[in-house]
C-alpha cells in the first residue's frame, strides 16, 4: 500500500495566554492518501486554520509530527522547506491574496519563477493555459483589482496549480464568494481531485461540502470523522449546553 | 524577459507613483547637489591650479607708500633688495586708480586701474606674470597700453582700439603743458590674461613712467619677492622689510607672507566648494533616511504579500531583491534627471563663482568624476538605506504575515504607559504619545533627520548672529563714511582747505568733518599674532586725531585712560584681545615695530574689542612709519617767528631762515653769502642768531642782545636767543620775496623752536570724512565721492576713495548670502525629515486603520481621529528640537572652526536661535502631520471594517 501523502501523528498545539494555557489541538491523528478530498468543518476558533498551517509547514506544533510527501515539515530547515512548499503544496487563501501590482497572468507565473519550475520559455503559455482552464484567460493582462471575487479566487486556484503541486490546501476558499461562485470553485476542486490531486480544505459552507468524500469535524481540539448531519447535531447540542450554562 | 521579482518591483514602483515621486525627489535633490557642487569644486579648483602656478607666485608682497618730493632711484633700490639673503627675484609694480573714456566726447569717466612693472613684460614677468593672448605688449615711451581680457570682454574692446585717459600729472603736451586733468589717448596694442590680477575687469597695462604720469603718482606701490624657498622667505621677511624701509624711501604699509604651495585663493575655493559639496552629500545621506522610512512602510504594508510569496516558494533573497530593488529604482529615477540637470548646474555654479575667485572659465565645463560620484551615491545610498528595513521586514514568518490578529491589543505596560495613564490628558493625546513610544525604533531615523535639520538651522543661525554682531562691532568702531586716500603724500593743509572751501561752508555744507588718519600693519616684539579670518591679518594700528571732537574711531576704554594730547606722543590703547594675548596691562611698555623702525609705547588704556588691534594718535604712527612732509632742509628752511617787543613792518613777526653755515649752496657756503657788519656768525662755540640790518635798525638791536623768539606754528615753543651778529645779504641774492626784517639761525634750532623734527611733519595717510547726512546710503556717498574726486583732481591731488557704507553693505550681503545658502541646506534636510515623518505617520495610519474604524464606529469624530496623529507628529518634532539644541552647539563650533572665526567669535548658546528652531520645528511637523491626519480622519467605518 502506498505511503499516505499526509501523515499527522499526535499533533498538539498549546498557546500560553494570560488566562492560562489554551489547547487548540489536543492530539490529532490523520492520514490523507494521494487523491483524497478532505474537508474540515467546525466552530470558529476550533483550530482548523492552525491544523492547516501545520500541514503546510507554516506553523509548528507543541508536540507531534507532520509528514507530507515524505518530508518532516516540522523539523525541515526553513530554506529547504520554502522551495519544497512552493513545488509541493498549492495554497488557496480565503482573501485570494493575489499580488496587486502585477497582472493576473504574472501572478500565475510567480510560483514558477520563484521555484524555477518549468523552463522560462514555457511559463507564460502554461500560465495562460491554467487561466483558460478556469475561464479567466480574458483577464490575463488585468490587475487583480479589476476582477470580481469569484474571478480572483479562480486565479488564485490557477496560481496554486502553477507548479503542479501534489497537494492543494484551501482555508475557507469560498468564504468571500457568492453562492454561484462558491459552487463553481468547489466544482473545480472536485475536478482536480479526479485528476489525482489531493485536496484538504477548511470550510463553513455546508452546501458545497455535502459531496466531499472525507469530512472531519474539528472541535475542542479533537478531530473526528463525521457526516454533515452528525456535525450539525453535535453543534446544536453544544449551543444548547452553552445556553443552559448561562441560565 | 523580466521575472516576477522585477515585475513586482516595477509594479510596486508604478502603483504608488506619488510615493515614488516623493522619495525619488529627495534623492534627486541630493544627486543634483552632489554633482553640481562636486563639479563646482573640481572645475574651479582645477582652473585655479592651472592659473596660479606655484613657481610664479610671490612669497612676500609688500604694499608701500612714498613721501612727496622724493627723488627715486628705483634701479638702485631693486638691486639692493635683490641682495637680501635668499632673494631670487624682486618685482616692483604699480597699481593706481585711473579715469578713462572709450571716446573723447563720452560723458563721464570710468574708473579703472593702471598697472606697470619694474620688469619688462617679455618674455614674461618673473613674478605673477600675465599671458599675452593677442597683439603685443606696449612699448616703453609709446602711447600704448594692453588690457586684461575680462576688461576687453566687458567693454567690447580689441587690439587697435583707443582709450582716453584723464592725465592726473602736469601735462607734457606742448599745447597744454603743465595742465592737470587733460585728456590723452592710448592705443590698445595687446590683450592679456592675468590670473594674478584682482581687478581684471578694469585693468590696463603700461610702463612705470606712463602709468605714474597718467595716475599722478610717484614710484611703485607694491614689491613682490621670491626666495629660494618659503622657509627662507619666512626667515628673511623681517630682514627684507627692514632693508626696504631703511635703504629706500619706500614705507611699507602692509606685508603679506604667503606660501605658494598653499595659495589662499585656491585654499578658499577648496574650502567653499568642499563645504558645499559636503552639505550636498549630507542632504543625499539624509534622503537615505527617507528611503529607510519608505521601504519600512512598504514592507509593513506588504507583510501579507511577503507571506504569500513565501508560501509560493519565494526565498528571503527573492524578497530582498524585490524590496531593495524598489529602493534601487527610486535611486535610478532620481539619478537620471539628477545627472541631466547636475551637469549644467555644475557648469553654471562654476561660471558664477569664477569671477569671485578671480578666474575665468572658457566654454562649458564638465567634471566626469563628479558625475560618476553623483551616480554612484545616488544609486548606492537608497540601496544601502534599504538593507536594514528589508532584512528585518522579510524575516516575517508566513504565519505572522498571514495571521490577522485584529486590532493590535498590545499596549505599553512599562513605566511610561503607566505615567501616561495617570496624566489628565485627553484620550487622543494619550494615544498619540503612546504610539510614539511604541514605534520609537521606526521613528528613530525621522527623529534623527529632524534633529540634524533643527541643529543645523539653529547652529547656522547662531553662528551668523555672532558673525553679524561681530562684524557690526568691528564696523561700528569706524566713525567714517568716506575714506580719502591721496595717491601720494600731499600737504594736509591743502586738502583741508579745499574740502572746507568746497564742501563745508555755505548754506548747505555736505561734509561735517574731515579727520586725518593713518593705518598700518605693525608688529610687537615677542608676539606672533595668529592669522585668523576675523579682521585683517596680523595687527593693525589705527591712527586718529586724539584732539578731535569727532574722532574717526568709536571705542570705549574699559580700563585706564583715553588718549589725550598729554599722553599721545608715546601712548597707545590696546584692544582687550591684544592685551590678553600679549599679557600686557595698563602702564606696560611695548616695542612696536613698523618696517625698519621701532618705537617704545606705553599702554594707557584698554578697550573691549575681539580683534588684535590698537588705537594711537595718527601723528605718532606716521612718525614711527617715517611718513612725513616738510622735513626742513638747511638753507631752504623759511618760516616766521614772533619777537617779543619788536614792532616791525609785520608787527612782532619777522622772517627766519634756518641755515647750516657749512652746507654749500652751489660752489659757496651760506656764510659766504652774508656780509657780517657787526659781531660774527653763530657757531657751536658761539650759539645764537643773526639779524639783518633792517631788523637791527628797527629794533635797536646789536650783537649781544637777547631776543625772545616765539614760534608761529602750532606746537612750537618760545626761547631766548643771543644776537651774535648783524648782517646784510650779498648783492647777488634776490630780496624781492624776502620780508624787510628777518633773521637767520641754525636750522636745527629753528626746527626745535617750531617743534618740528628734522625728519619733517607727520603726514596723514588718509582722511576720514563724515557727511552732514545722517545715515547716508551707499549711492548718496558715491555721488559725493564723485564730486570730491573732481575737486581733488582739479587741485592736483589724485586720490582713491573708500565708500564705507558700500563696503559694509558688501560684507553684510556676503554674510547674508552665505547664511541663506547654508540655511537652505538646513531647510532641505528639514524637508527630507518632514517627508520621513509624513511617511512614518502614513504607515501608522495604515497599520491602525482597524483601530480608526472601531473608534469611528463608537462615535469618534474626524477631529478626534486627526488629533491623535497630529499629536504624534508634534511629539516627534519636539523630541527632534530638543536633541537639536546640543547638536546646534556642535555645529556652531564646527562652522566657526572651519571658517577660522573661532578665535574671534567663540561659540556661545543663543536663546533666539533656540526659539526660532522651536517655531520652525512646530511648523514643519504640523505640516508633515496634516496629510496623514486628514487621511485618517477621512476613513469611514465601512471602508475599514468591511472585511474584518
Amino acid at each position: 500500500m502506498p505511503e499516505p501523502l499526509i501523515q499527522v501523528s499526535k499533533l498538539v498545539k498549546t498557546y500560553d495566554t494570560a488566562a492560562g494555557p489554551l489547547n487548540v489541538l489536543r492530539g490529532i491523528d490523520l492520514s490523507v492518501n494521494r487523491g483524497d478530498f478532505v474537508a474540515l468543518v467546525g466552530p470558529s476558533g476550533g483550530g482548523k486554520t492552525t491544523f492547516l498551517n501545520m500541514i503546510a509547514g507554516i506553523d509548528s506544533p507543541t508536540t507531534g509530527s507532520v509528514m507530507v510527501d515524505g518530508v518532516d515539515v516540522i523539523r525541515a530547515p526553513e530554506r529547504k522547506l520554502t522551495k519544497w512548499r512552493g513545488r509541493t503544496i498549492g495554497i488557496v487563501f480565503q482573501f485570494f491574496q493575489l499580488l496587486p501590482t502585477i497582472s493576473v497572468l504574472h501572478n500565475v507565473m510567480a510560483p514558477m519563477d520563484f521555484c524555477n519550475v518549468h523552463p522560462p520559455a514555457e511559463r507564460r503559455d502554461r500560465a495562460l493555459a491554467l487561466l483558460e482552464r478556469f475561464d479567466v484567460a480574458e483577464q490575463a493582462n488585468k490587475t487583480p483589482d479589476m476582477l470580481s471575487g469569484g474571478q480572483q479566487q479562480r486565479v488564485a486556484i490557477a496560481r496554486a496549480l502553477a507548479n503542479d503541486p501534489a497537494l492543494i490546501i484551501g482555508d475557507e476558499p469560498t468564504g468571500n464568494l457568492d453562492r454561484m461562485s462558491a459552487a463553481v470553485v468547489f466544482e473545480t476542486f472536485y475536478e482536480l481531485q479526479e485528476q489525482g490531486r489531493t485536496i484538504v480544505l477548511v470550510t463553513h459552507d455546508r452546501e458545497v461540502v455535502q459531496d466531499v468524500p472525507r469530512l472531519y469535524a474539528l472541535s475542542d481540539g479533537l478531530l473526528e470523522a463525521t457526516t454533515l448531519e452528525a456535525a450539525a447535531r453535535r453543534r446544536t447540542q453544544e449551543l444548547q449546553a452553552l445556553r443552559l450554562r448561562d441560565l | 524577459m523580466f521575472r516576477t521579482r522585477f515585475r513586482k518591483m516595477l509594479g510596486d514602483v508604478w502603483a504608488r507613483k506619488g510615493r515614488t515621486a516623493l522619495v525619488s525627489s529627495a534623492i534627486f535633490i541630493g544627486v543634483l547637489g552632489t554633482i553640481a557642487l562636486f563639479s563646482l569644486s573640481d572645475i574651479i579648483v582645477g582652473q585655479l591650479q592651472e592659473d596660479l602656478k606655484e613657481d610664479e607666485l610671490a612669497m612676500i608682497t609688500t604694499f608701500v607708500t612714498v613721501g612727496t618730493d622724493v627723488e627715486l632711484d628705483n634701479e638702485v633700490y631693486l638691486e639692493t633688495l635683490r641682495g637680501v639673503t635668499g632673494v631670487t627675484d624682486v618685482v616692483a609694480s604699480i597699481q593706481n586708480s585711473v579715469y578713462y573714456k572709450l571716446a573723447p566726447d563720452a560723458e563721464g569717466f570710468e574708473e579703472g586701474v593702471i598697472a606697470a612693472s619694474s620688469d619688462p613684460y617679455e618674455p614674461q614677468l618673473a613674478i605673477e606674470p600675465m599671458r599675452l593672448l593677442s597683439g603685443a605688449y606696449p612699448m616703453p615711451g609709446e602711447p600704448e597700453v594692453a588690457i586684461e581680457r575680462r576688461m576687453a570682454d566687458r567693454l567690447g574692446l580689441s587690439v587697435g582700439d583707443e582709450l582716453y585717459f584723464r592725465v592726473l600729472s602736469p601735462s607734457r603736451q606742448a599745447d597744454v603743458e603743465g595742465e592737470i586733468g587733460t585728456l590723452e589717448s592710448r592705443t590698445i596694442t595687446g590683450i592679456v590674461f592675468h590670473p594674478y590680477s584682482f581687478s581684471p575687469n578694469t585693468t590696463v597695462y603700461s610702463h612705470p613712467d606712463d602709468a605714474n604720469y597718467i595716475s599722478g603718482a610717484t614710484g611703485f606701490n607694491t614689491f613682490g619677492v621670491r626666495f629660494a624657498d618659503f622657509a627662507v622667505a619666512e626667515a628673511q621677511s623681517e630682514n627684507f622689510a627692514s632693508t626696504l624701509a631703511n635703504e629706500t624711501p619706500y614705507i611699507p604699509v602692509f606685508t603679506q607672507v604667503q606660501d605658494p604651495a598653499n595659495n589662499e585663493l585656491i585654499a578658499t575655493a577648496q574650502t567653499v566648494a568642499s563645504t558645499m559639496a559636503f552639505l550636498a552629500l549630507v542632504a543625499l545621506i539624509v534622503s537615505g533616511f527617507l528611503v529607510i522610512n519608505v521601504i519600512s512602510s512598504i514592507v509593513v504594508e506588504q507583510k501579507r504579500q511577503i507571506g504569500v510569496m513565501k508560501s509560493m516558494g519565494a526565498s528571503r533573497f527573492d524578497s530582498f531583491v524585490i524590496y531593495a530593488g524598489i529602493a534601487f529604482v527610486y535611486g535610478l529615477i532620481a539619478v537620471i534627471p539628477g545627472v541631466i540637470l547636475g551637469i549644467p548646474a555644475g557648469n553654471a555654479a562654476a561660471q558664477a563663482l569664477a569671477p569671485t575667485l578671480n578666474t575665468v572659465l572658457d566654454g562649458f565645463q564638465v567634471s566626469p568624476p563628479s558625475i560618476l560620484t553623483g551616480v554612484l551615491v545616488g544609486l548606492l545610498v537608497p540601496v544601502l538605506a534599504s538593507i536594514i528595513p528589508v532584512y528585518f521586514g522579510t524575516r516575517v514568518r508566513i504565519l505572522d504575515a498571514m495571521t490577522d490578529l485584529g486590532i493590535d491589543a498590545r499596549y505599553g505596560s512599562g513605566w511610561f504607559a503607566r505615567m501616561l495613564g495617570a496624566l489628565p490628558i485627553p484620550l487622543t493625546v494619550r494615544q498619540g504619545l503612546s504610539n510614539v513610544s511604541l514605534k520609537k525604533s521606526r521613528l528613530a531615523f525621522t527623529v534623527l533627520t529632524l534633529s540634524i535639520a533643527a541643529g543645523a538651522f539653529m547652529g547656522i543661525f547662531a553662528v551668523f548672529s555672532s558673525l553679524t554682531s561681530g562684524i557690526r562691532l568691528f564696523t561700528d568702531t569706524f566713525n567714517i563714511q568716506i575714506g580719502l586716500i591721496p595717491n601720494q603724500g600731499r600737504d594736509p593743509q591743502l586738502i583741508f582747505d579745499v574740502l572746507e572751501e568746497t564742501f563745508q561752508t555755505g548754506d548747505n555744507p555736505v561734509i561735517a568733518s574731515v579727520e586725518p588718519g593713518f593705518q598700518l600693519q605693525v608688529e610687537f616684539e615677542g608676539y606672533e599674532p595668529p592669522l585668523g579670518a576675523g579682521g585683517p591679518p596680523g595687527i593693525f594700528a589705527y591712527g586718529y586725531d586724539v584732539n578731535s571732537d569727532n574722532p574717526a574711531f568709536n571705542f570705549t576704554v574699559t580700563e585706564g585712560n583715553v588718549l589725550t594730547e598729554e599722553n599721545s606722543a608715546d601712548g597707545v590703547i590696546f584692544s582687550s584681545l591684544l592685551a590678553m594675548n600679549m599679557d600686557k596691562g595698563i602702564g606696560d611698555t611695548v616695542v612696536m615695530k613698523t618696517a625698519g623702525n621701532q618705537v617704545s609705547l606705553t599702554i594707557v588704556g584698554i578697550a573691549d574689542f575681539p580683534l588684535d588691534q590698537l588705537w594711537i594718535d595718527w601723528r605718532t604712527l606716521a612718525l614711527a612709519a617715517g611718513y612725513t612732509i616738510g622735513a626742513p632742509q638747511p638753507n631752504e628752511y623759511f618760516s616766521t617767528v614772533q619777537v617779543d617787543g619788536f614792532d616791525g613792518s609785520m608787527g612782532e613777526t619777522v622772517g627766519v631762515l634756518g641755515v647750516d653755515p657749512d652746507v654749500p649752496i652751489g660752489p659757496l657756503r651760506f656764510s659766504q653769502l652774508l656780509d657780517v657788519t657787526e659781531g660774527e656768525f653763530f657757531s657751536d662755540t658761539n650759539p645764537g642768531i643773526m639779524v639783518n640790518a633792517e631788523m637791527a635798525a628797527r629794533g635797536g638791536y646789536s650783537a649781544g642782545d637777547v631776543l625772545t623768539l616765539d614760534a608761529t606754528v602750532p606746537g612750537g615753543d618760545s626761547t631766548d636767543y643771543t644776537i651774535t651778529g648783524v648782517f646784510t645779504l650779498a648783492p647777488m641774492i634776490p630780496t624781492d620775496d624776502l620780508p624787510d626784517e628777518f633773521l637767520v639761525m641754525f636750522w636745527r634750532d629753528l626746527a626745535a623752536l617750531e617743534g618740528v623734527t628734522t625728519e619733517g611733519r607727520p603726514l596723514p595717510q588718509l582722511y576720514s570724512i563724515i557727511t552732514t547726512t545722517p545715515d547716508p546710503t551707499a549711492a548718496e556717498l558715491a555721488m559725493l565721492i564723485d564730486d570730491i574726486n573732481e575737486v581733488m583732481l582739479d587741485n592736483g591731488v589724485p586720490s582713491t576713495f573708500v565708500n564705507f557704507v558700500e563696503q559694509i553693505n558688501l560684507i553684510s550681503e556676503t554674510f547674508v548670502t552665505i547664511q541663506v545658502i547654508l540655511q537652505m541646506v538646513a531647510g532641505l534636510i528639514a524637508l527630507v525629515g518632514a517627508l520621513g515623518l509624513l511617511t512614518t505617520l502614513s504607515m501608522s495610519v495604515f497599520e491602525r486603520q482597524k483601530e480608526i474604524g472601531v473608534m469611528r464606529s463608537i462615535g469618534a469624530s474626524s477631529s478626534t481621529v486627526a488629533t491623535q496623529f497630529l499629536t504624534e507628529g508634534l511629539v516627534v518634532g519636539m523630541i527632534a528640537w530638543a536633541i537639536g539644541i546640543p547638536l546646534a552647539y556642535l555645529i556652531q563650533v564646527g562652522l566657526l572652526n572651519v571658517t577660522g572665526f573661532d578665535e574671534t567669535f567663540p561659540a556661545e548658546f543663543s536663546g533666539s536661535a533656540v526659539i526660532i528652531g522651536l517655531v520652525g520645528m512646530l511648523i514643519i511637523t504640523t505640516i508633515a502631520s496634516l496629510s496623514p491626519s486628514i487621511s485618517a480622519a477621512r476613513k469611514t467605518v465601512s471602508e475599514v471594517l468591511r472585511y474584518q
